[in-house]
């Protein structure tokens, strides 16, 4: 996309969604499996940020498809 | 309104909670050799904190020993889960406090320290159950406890907390810690404010029994 996004705005202009929806969810139900499989891990882990971070990874990925920045 | 409804939610679960729990007794020894079993494998979570409450106060993990602690993370601007969540900490506590007695502190500690000092989480919290201590502090302090409880939080580069709408991403758990502070269990999103309330009665008979 031509556009780039800005995190310093204060209203989030919306961008054309990479996944063909028209209606974006919510943040927090943007995308479950993802966020799940990152917080059990965290949960199960004593050194999550490292042993997690495939995981922590994936969920950014999977939220700024929707143009959430986490 | 959303008082209400929690209100109104706990006054019909406490009376089938509290046939639940006549049952529950009976089978309290037995469960404890299951707990003893369910013990192992359990993650450490918690330990040593110092924050400010919504009132401002100073407080540490000692001054929540003697009852049960039902803790759960978010941030005031959280726009759905927390308020959601907070809904059913509050229709928990108030079961828990109908059947069994006040035997349990809720508490609701922010990701979001740089914009939610102790002002911003009391005028949040009137929305909910008035037992609920909201919990604060420095940067470093939240970012503390949420190593302790492995929560997962972060927030985006380069923001501004004083003008820029930014969005906290972090787990989204209730946690149990028994009267001593020590980790009990770990409830998700798919609970019910009944099984919240249903669990902390029957770890709070099992004490009792065991006193």
């Amino acid at each position: 996309m031509s556009s780039s996004t800005e995190p310093s705005t204060a209203t989030k202009v919306s961008e054309p969604a990479p996944i063909a929806s028209e209606e974006k969810p919510k943040p927090c139900c943007a995308c479950p499996e993802t966020k799940q499989a990152r917080d059990a891990c965290m949960l199960q882990s004593s050194n999550g940020p490292i042993e997690c971070a495939k995981l922590i990874e994936a969920h950014k990925k999977c939220m700024a498809q929707y143009g959430y920045e986490v | 309104m959303i008082s209400i409804r929690a209100l109104l939610l706990a006054a019909a679960t406490s009376v089938g909670l509290y046939a639940y729990f006549q049952h529950e007794k009976k089978k309290v020894l037995e469960r404890q050799n299951d707990k003893v079993l369910a013990t192992i494998g359990r993650p450490q979570l918690g330990g040593a904190f110092s924050l400010i409450d919504h009132h401002g106060n100073r407080v540490t993990d000692n001054d929540f020993k003697g009852k049960f602690s039902l803790i759960y993370f978010g941030f005031t601007r959280c726009p759905d889960i927390c308020p959601d969540e907070l809904d059913k900490m509050s229709a928990a506590i108030d079961i828990v406090n109908n059947v069994v007695g006040d035997v349990v502190y809720p508490i609701f500690i922010t990701c979001d320290p740089a914009r939610d000092p102790p002002q911003e989480m009391a005028e949040y919290l009137e929305d909910f159950n008035p037992k609920i201590v909201g919990l604060t502090g420095s940067y470093e302090e939240i970012k503390d406890i949420c190593k302790k409880f492995r929560v997962y939080f972060s927030t985006p580069k380069n923001i501004d907390p004083k003008k820029d709408d930014y969005l906290v991403d972090h787990s989204v758990f209730f946690y149990l810690m028994d009267p001593e502070g020590k980790f009990i269990e770990v409830f998700g999103r798919n609970s019910t404010s009944e099984d919240l309330a249903r669990a902390i009665g029957s770890y709070y008979l099992s004490r009792k029994k065991q006193k």
